[in-house]
């Protein structure tokens, strides 16, 4: 892994956490949260919010006692050895399946919205270029990046108020009409947006001020749950419930209803700076896969290993062009890796590495 | 090597910008209006308004038509008969005609609307009181332009309460939205002119259930409180010194509903409480000193007028308004029993209507 001398403000980390969650799931989110929740679906993401915070702050609980370490160093130490390194394959893989399954996923959404008849394989190359000058970067100019992505895409999530024109505030009620079971239901689909905060692991070592490593998590998850509600709740009250079961991304339909005088079909606007958002979810777990093999392999920086996920996701392109269902398919399945990488694994590695700090207190 | 690096990569940038696969404007046919008619044999036929850029042409509107079996058809069959490509993302306008409305549903015609992201959604959509052909094909006095005439005469007669504006999004919506029904503008040709002429009013499945002229109108946009004011609104009172017509501007209304559920039934109970500034009176009346007087007939006629409307409603079992929202956000458990056929259930419902008009002044005269 690189070397923890790199230092990361406090802000830059924020908004690398905070920008990594912002990816497709925001676009998708009022659809798959409506199909499991109903219109309380809003009362899930708060539960989810709650989990994806706890979840960090066992992260940074275990990060915390082992300073200067990176995470293949900390799961070394809590671990072992053999186990340590499995652990951190598994996580190579995850993170490069995620970069493969946004990808392809955006790649899709622009096909089906912008560009009709633009050859797959082309979009990606052209996705990947800006993916692959910024994942080769050092953490520091990774963390401006993230930094530019939040200025430069403030204007976006106030737009979806020009659908609130025709909202319909009586579709938020009646609170929790179907009882308990939906909202609990709910919970699944509300986490997997959330996630974007595992990279606190990889971040922690280089954070300039490590004691406010556990706000960070807690501010950029805080900041997504901001947004996530308030596109929840605006598609909740323009959409009816059955609109919102059909369109498959609601957010997207929600802009489509902005028209100006001088600019009509504003979701083409808005999805193209989408792409600049999307970049930083895709260089993030691009970095963390490619750190990951850096530190298995051994080799001198991540540089390396960048060029070979990305000439194997252009490989994956060629071959395989997956369509929207398959697409859909795939992430559905993937949701559940997810989770049991994003939520699971954290709690499991404190349980771990609780028992190993007690076993040492018994024995001494 | 930075600078070749560089200079390779603003060349692929630039070479990669998709120009090759460009649409030209003057080589395009934009179509703005679409018209659905239906003859006896229930074939559709599809009418189309395309703009023409040739500079060389009189007219800026080219019409064309087609017997088709669906909307995406029309456009292999119209866009055969148009110069250019034929796109639909500037869609302004989709009239229906009246005899397409009651004879069938709409929305598996309209499809391929909501399904292809290139279309427009928020194109309005008109019922027409004759053939859309007619309607599309004839010469009108007051503007060159059908287009940008018939979306001004729908914004302005939603402007003055003449009619609803419903857009294809809206239409969506209130066709898949349970507690509620759809209602869309309606325009008929007058001798040399077009005019709104109401609102037409669709069931569930999406079929004409009822058509409200433009009084009728006024009083749904102030129960859906979709209302601009001041709403001007002329009655007639009968009071025991005789009749007089009355108009008045509202500078104040807005419709409160209440909801409960009692013997099997749900119950609204709507108040509506106006402010209004008297226009004009022509009867036996003196404002000043009839004030009280005035007000109650007043308040007597337009809360009749108003339970006409709900009585009609009713009848034809449509809810335009969406008292369904209220329903369900109020009285949950029984809606889930009602959800799949509201507008049966509010046909059955008990609604109560009370609207009280106070005067707040009567102009410069007394």
């Amino acid at each position: 892994m690189s070397t923890p001398s790199q230092q990361l403000s406090h802000k830059q980390y924020i908004f690398y956490m905070y920008k990594t969650q912002i990816g497709i799931g925001v676009l998708i989110l009022p659809n798959v949260l409506t199909k499991a929740a109903g219109n309380s679906g809003w009362i899930s993401l708060l539960l989810g919010w709650m989990i994806a915070t706890a979840s960090g702050y066992f992260m940074i609980q275990v990060m915390k006692r082992h300073p200067g370490q990176t995470f293949d160093g900390m799961l070394q130490a809590v671990l072992g050895k053999w186990a340590g390194r499995t652990v951190l394959a598994l996580w190579v893989a995850y993170t490069a399946c995620t970069v493969a399954v946004v990808l392809y996923t955006e790649v899709n959404i622009i096909q089906i919205w912008i560009l009709r008849d633009m050859n797959q394989l082309l979009l990606v190359l052209a996705l990947l270029i800006p993916v692959y000058r910024l994942a080769r970067c050092r953490l520091q100019v990774q963390g401006r990046y993230a930094e530019f992505v939040y200025i430069f895409t403030f204007w976006m999530p106030p737009l979806v108020l020009f659908s609130l024109k025709e909202a319909h505030a009586l579709n938020l009620l009646p609170i929790a009409g179907d009882g308990l079971w939906p909202i609990l239901n709910g919970i699944r689909a509300s986490l997997v947006p959330f996630l974007g905060f595992e990279t606190a692991f990889l971040l922690y070592p280089h954070l300039q001020d490590k004691t406010k490593a556990f706000k960070g998590v807690l501010a950029a998850n805080s900041l997504s749950l901001l947004i996530y509600i308030f596109v929840f709740l605006t598609s909740t009250m323009y959409f009816s419930s059955e609109e919102l079961r059909t369109y498959l991304w609601p957010t997207l339909q929600l802009l489509k209803a902005v028209t100006m005088p001088f600019i009509e079909r504003f979701e083409i606007v808005f999805l193209a700076y989408y792409i600049i958002l999307v970049t930083q979810t895709l260089s993030a777990y691009l970095f963390f896969a490619a750190s990951g093999i850096q530190s298995l392999i051994g080799s001198k920086d991540h540089k390396r290993p960048v060029v070979l996920l990305i000439v194997l996701l252009i490989g994956v392109a060629w071959i395989w062009k997956p369509t929207l269902e398959e697409m859909e398919m795939v992430s559905g399945g993937f949701d559940t890796v997810s989770i049991g990488m994003g939520y699971v694994f954290p709690l499991l590695l404190w349980c771990c590495w609780e028992a190993r700090r007690m076993a040492k207190g018994a024995l001494r | 090597m930075k600078l070749t690096k560089s200079l390779v990569l603003t060349l692929i940038l630039i070479a990669a910008t998709g120009c090759a696969d460009r649409t030209e404007l003057d080589e395009s046919s934009l179509v703005t209006i679409i018209g659905m008619d239906t003859n006896d044999n229930r074939e559709l036929s599809i009418t189309g308004m395309v703009l023409d850029f040739n500079e060389e042409s009189k007219s800026q509107e080219i019409l064309l038509s087609g017997k088709v079996q669906s909307l995406r058809e029309a456009r292999t069959v119209l866009g055969a008969k148009s110069a250019g490509e034929f796109l639909s993302g500037k869609l302004q306008v989709l009239l229906i005609s009246r005899s397409l409305l009651q004879k069938n549903e709409m929305m598996p015609y309209l499809d391929v609307v909501f399904r292809d992201a290139k279309f427009s959604n928020s194109a309005l959509l008109a019922a027409c009181d004759c053939s859309v052909k007619k309607l599309m094909e004839g010469k009108w006095n007051s503007q060159p332009i059908l287009t940008e005439y018939i979306r001004k005469l729908i914004e302005t007669g939603h402007r003055s309460e003449m009619t609803v504006r419903t857009t294809l999004q809206n239409f969506h919506y209130m066709q898949t939205e349970e507690g509620v029904t759809a209602a869309i503008s309606e325009i008929k040709p007058v001798g040399k002119e077009i005019a709104v002429t109401g609102t037409m009013l669709l069931n569930h499945s999406g079929k004409m259930a009822l058509h409200l002229n433009k009084e009728e109108s006024a009083l749904l946009l102030l129960l859906q409180n979709e209302i601009e004011l001041p709403v001007s609104y002329t009655t007639t009172i009968h009071g025991e010194e005789g009749d007089s017509v009355v108009s008045f501007d509202m500078k104040k209304a807005k419709a409160k509903v209440r909801t409960a559920y009692s013997n099997g039934k749900f119950q609204f109970h709507i108040r509506v409480p106006i402010r209004a500034e008297i226009a004009e009176l022509d009867g036996p009346y003196h404002l000043a000193a009839d004030k009280k007087l005035i007000e109650s007939l007043l308040t007597d006629e337009v809360e009749h007028a108003f339970k006409r409307l709900i009585g009609k409603l009713q009848a034809h079992k449509v809810d335009p308004v969406g008292y369904g929202l209220y329903a369900r956000a109020f009285q949950y458990k029984q809606w889930k029993e009602v959800r799949e056929d509201w507008g049966a259930a509010f046909g059955q419902a008990d609604v109560d209507i009370q609207a009280t008009i106070a005067i707040d002044s009567f102009g410069v005269i007394e």
